[in-house]
Formats: C-alpha cells, sequence, structure tokens
C-alpha cells in the first residue's frame, strides 16, 4: 500500500486518446478496468465523484462521454481528490471506444492505461478474442491446450487481437518461449462469444499471489450471414422452370443437328 | 436420331444442306445464349430484383450498424496541455460489476427445440445451427425433416430475430418447410423450448426474395421488437439452387394485433 502510493504520487500523465471518428457516433464510449490488486478506489472525472468503492477486478461503464478533455483522478476509497493516487488526462474522440486500466505494471508500479477497443464489425460465426498483458508479470506466450499459439511475446502493457470461430477454448498462459508444460496460469475454459470483442486482462502481481484474469465484453459486433441453403431442387414447387428446360433442349437438338450436317458436308 | 440424320446426309445438294446447317446453327446460338442467360440472371426477366411482397409488413433492419475502421491504438504522449474545456462530467449513474473470469457467468437463455404449425400440420424438431465459414452461409440441418435455429442470433422471445430455417426439398424428399409458402397473415405458429415453455405467435407477414435481394440485417436483427423468420427456399431452380428464398415473419400473439407488424 505504501509503496502503491509512493509510486503513484509522482504520476501526471496526459492520456490522448485518437480514434477514427466514425462520422454517425456522436461521443465516446469509455469503461473503467480496476486492476490493482489490495485498493478499493474512487475515481472522479473533471473533478466529480463518478465510481465510489470501485473494487479490484471491477469493470465500471460504458459511460458515454461527449467529445472533450478530460481530467481523471483515482483515489483510496473516501480520500479527498487532493490525494489522488493517480491522476490522467483524456482527450476523447467521437466514435472512440476505449477502456481506462488502472494497473501494476511489470515491476509492479501502479499506472494508468488506455486501450482503445476494437469495434470493426466481426464476420458470421466468428467472435474477436483482446488479450491484454496488465499485470506484473513478464512477457508471456497464450496457449491453447494443444501448444497453438494465441499471442507470442506479449508483454505489459500490450495487446493482441485475434478474430476467431466462436467457441470455447482451453488455453493457458506460459512464459514467453514456454510450452504448455509451462503453464503458469491454465488451462482454463474461455469462451469467445459471437459478434462479440471479448477482451481479458491480466492483472494483478503473479509473483505475489494477486494475479486474477478480468473480462470486459464489447457486444453487438456480429454480422449476418449472407445466405441461407434451404433446398436440393428435386421436389418442390418451381423446379427446373420450363423455360429453361425446353430451350436447353432445343439448343442442344440444334447445336447437334447443325454439326452434324456441317460435318457431313465436309466429307 | 442416327437415321433420320443419314437420310439427309445426300451431299450433292450442298447449298441446301449449307443453308439448313446455317439457319441451325443461328437457332441454336440463340437458344443457347437465352438458356445461359437463364442460369445466370434465372430466366425470369432479371430474378435478381424479385421480392414478392406477399402479404403484411416485413422487419427492416433497425441498427445499420455501419462498419467502423478499427481504431489505433491510443498514444500516451507527455505534451502541452491545452485547458481542458468545460465538459460537465458524466452523471454518476454508472454501471459497474465484477470482471473477474471466475464469476463470469454465461447467460443462461431458453432454447427451442420443437416448431408445431398446425395449419400445414408440421411438427417439427428444432436444431441449433451456426454459420458455415466455407461457403458462407447459414447452417442448415442436414435431416430435411428438422428445422434449425440460429444459435447466432435472438432465441425466440429475445430482442430481435429468431431465425429458424429448414429444406423445401432435399434430395427428393419433402423438407419440414415444404408448405411454408402457404402461411397466411393470422395463422398460428408453436415454438417449445427447452424450459418447457410454449411461445405463441402469430404470422404477419410472407416474402419471396430473389436470393442476392435477402434483406439479411433485418432478418437476422439482433435487437428490436421479437419475431420470428421462418426461411426457405422458393422460387425456380436454375438448376443448381433455388432463385429465392421465402420467409414468413411471426409475431408473438397478441402483439401482432395492436402493431402494424414487424416495424
Amino acid at each position: 500500500m505504501r509503496k502503491f502510493i509512493v509510486a503513484a504520487a509522482s504520476m501526471a500523465m496526459l492520456l490522448a486518446f485518437t480514434g477514427v471518428a466514425s462520422a454517425q457516433e456522436s461521443g465516446a464510449q469509455v469503461s473503467v478496468v480496476h486492476g490493482v490488486p489490495g485498493l478499493t478506489v474512487d475515481v472522479y472525472v473533471n473533478g466529480e465523484s463518478t465510481l465510489t468503492n470501485f473494487e479490484p477486478g471491477d469493470v465500471a461503464g460504458p459511460l458515454t462521454l461527449p467529445a472533450g478533455s478530460y481530467e481523471l483522478a483515482v483515489t483510496a476509497a473516501g480520500d479527498t481528490i487532493d490525494n489522488a493516487v493517480l491522476t490522467a488526462t483524456a482527450d476523447v474522440t467521437d466514435g472512440l471506444n476505449a477502456s481506462v486500466v488502472a494497473h501494476l505494471l511489470e515491476d509492479g508500479t501502479p499506472t494508468l492505461t488506455v486501450f482503445a477497443n476494437d469495434t470493426s464489425s466481426i464476420g458470421p460465426g466468428n467472435g474477436r478474442l483482446t488479450a491484454r498483458h496488465t499485470a506484473a508479470a513478464p512477457a508471456v506466450d497464450i496457449l491453447l491446450a494443444d501448444g497453438t499459439p494465441v499471442a507470442t511475446n506479449l508483454s505489459n502493457p500490450n495487446e493482441a487481437i485475434s478474430n476467431v470461430l466462436a467457441n470455447t477454448y482451453s488455453a493457458g498462459i506460459a512464459p514467453a518461449g514456454g510450452t504448455v508444460d509451462d503453464f503458469v496460469v491454465g488451462p482454463i475454459d474461455l469462451e469467445v462469444p459471437e459478434g462479440t470483442n471479448r477482451i481479458v486482462y491480466a492483472i494483478g502481481d503473479l509473483a505475489g499471489g494477486s494475479f486474477d484474469l478480468v473480462i470486459q465484453d464489447v457486444a453487438g459486433l456480429g454480422t449476418a450471414p449472407a445466405a441461407v441453403p434451404t433446398g436440393s431442387g428435386d421436389l418442390a414447387g418451381g423446379g427446373l422452370s420450363p423455360w429453361f428446360v425446353a430451350l436447353a433442349i432445343a439448343a442442344a437438338l440444334a447445336l447437334g443437328v447443325s454439326s452434324r450436317l456441317a460435318f457431313a458436308r465436309n466429307r | 436420331m442416327a437415321a433420320s440424320l443419314a437420310r439427309l446426309r445426300p451431299s450433292r445438294k450442298l447449298p441446301s444442306v449449307r443453308l439448313v446447317a446455317a439457319v441451325l446453327g443461328i437457332i441454336s446460338a440463340i437458344a443457347l445464349g437465352i438458356a445461359v442467360a437463364g442460369l445466370v440472371d434465372g430466366g425470369d426477366g432479371g430474378v435478381s430484383s424479385r421480392v414478392v411482397e406477399e402479404f403484411g409488413d416485413a422487419p427492416v433492419a433497425v441498427t445499420p450498424a455501419p462498419a467502423s475502421s478499427p481504431l489505433p491504438p491510443p498514444q500516451v504522449t507527455g505534451g502541452e496541455l491545452a485547458a481542458p474545456p468545460a465538459v460537465p462530467a458524466p452523471a454518476a449513474a454508472v454501471p459497474v460489476r465484477s470482471g473477474r473470469i471466475g464469476e463470469l457467468s454465461a447467460a443462461i437463455r431458453a432454447e427451442p427445440v420443437r416448431l408445431e404449425i398446425a395449419g400445414l400440420g408440421l411438427a417439427a424438431p428444432v436444431g441449433s445451427v451456426g454459420y458455415d465459414a466455407r461457403r458462407r452461409e447459414m447452417e442448415v440441418p442436414r435431416s430435411p425433416g428438422e428445422v434449425g435455429w440460429y444459435r447466432f442470433g435472438a432465441s425466440p422471445g429475445q430482442p430481435g430475430s429468431a431465425v429458424l430455417a429448414a429444406h423445401v426439398d432435399f434430395n427428393g424428399v419433402a423438407g419440414a418447410f415444404y408448405d411454408l409458402h402457404q402461411l397466411e397473415a393470422g395463422d398460428a405458429v408453436v415454438v417449445l423450448m427447452d424450459d418447457g415453455s410454449r411461445q405463441r405467435w402469430e404470422v404477419v407477414a410472407r416474402r419471396q426474395y430473389g436470393k442476392e435481394l435477402l434483406p439479411t440485417d433485418a432478418i437476422f436483427a439482433r435487437d428490436g421488437d421479437p419475431f420470428l423468420a421462418l426461411i426457405t427456399c422458393g422460387g425456380p431452380f436454375d438448376g443448381r439452387r433455388y432463385e429465392d428464398n421465402v420467409v414468413v415473419f411471426a409475431r408473438p400473439e397478441g402483439a401482432a394485433a395492436t402493431e402494424p407488424g414487424p416495424a
């Protein structure tokens, strides 16, 4: 706790959210994720208390914020804003979907990181898995239980994004370069829902026993199938269109006769 | 045929044979051209522009859901900060939940297991189907007597469209939706769910769409008022597939009476 406050007191950051604004969306969608273990906090936006008694592992939002610049401050729960342990200024643009994450850096220093969430549409039958390394831990590989890599050499505070068939996957976390035999977390069953960007945060301190995984979903990104194949055509109603059948027969006959005649002439 | 051709073979009268050959050649070319055109666009005066509004109001896509391009990663800079504009802080009611993976509860929803349409004498099992990524189509049950429910959309009664598709025919066997095109406004449709509940629906609209015109965003809508979309194939068969989809829309019984149909 002492370490947290000492480390954080010197931090003041400008977080510039940038994004490709979608013309139709006004304002930004902003979520807040608490990934610092052992500290319940309050969150202030522009000096106003916005989240109180925000627990580690909690996900808040999304808030719809008009485009603009925001002062964020994080205090220990019940403390005054003057004693903020983390502060940041965030510029948000229209159409942005972002997550503000309070978390530990690899060396255990608390920080705030802003990630833009990928809200591009996802093909039918697929989901999106976003893995964010926001834990006090070295670089890792994320592997399926059969050894297939999902992300390699993922380090704090970075992310890996992949679109995959919507399904439940058995996956684990190994030190970078490791194998399934080196899993330090898992394997666990992880569902990737269709049409959803499922964001998985590694939080806490791996060595200190406070490690956990936190899930945030950005849903509604799915797209519809383009076609519905519901007949083999050998029985129902329309059948082969009669004109098509008649013309095809006429064509075959006429071609056959004319080529025979031409052939005969050349003999 | 060979015999009759042999009789045509007296090749001393070259001009007339040549004439016959030419005429037949022209006819064959025209016929082939029309037949090929028929294969391409359905041979029905351009099937790709066909929507047959048989009755009722079909749903339209509620949210166009523009595909926004992926955002670049945010930049953290240490540059000078312009004076922040006076943007009001958001209202206090922010939803908060634990995101810890151990507390993640999969949304449990009832799923359809059986479809009954008394007016058609239909009682068919319903199975869950997904998406065929290779063929880029909704999956449809292999068994012609089974109805497929698109599990990536709404379950019947949830907001949006619950899509139930079945074959009109398959390998010479009539499919579960062989008679779907006979449904009329007000006909009752019953869906049995796996929690034992029994949902009563009422037909409000029927459409026949050229396959290229199938309004998939509306038919697979994931929000808005609940409706059923019952889908099968219809129209002429072009040798490879049907040219149309027949879609019957239903609203919860009672809802249909107070609303003009799916908006």
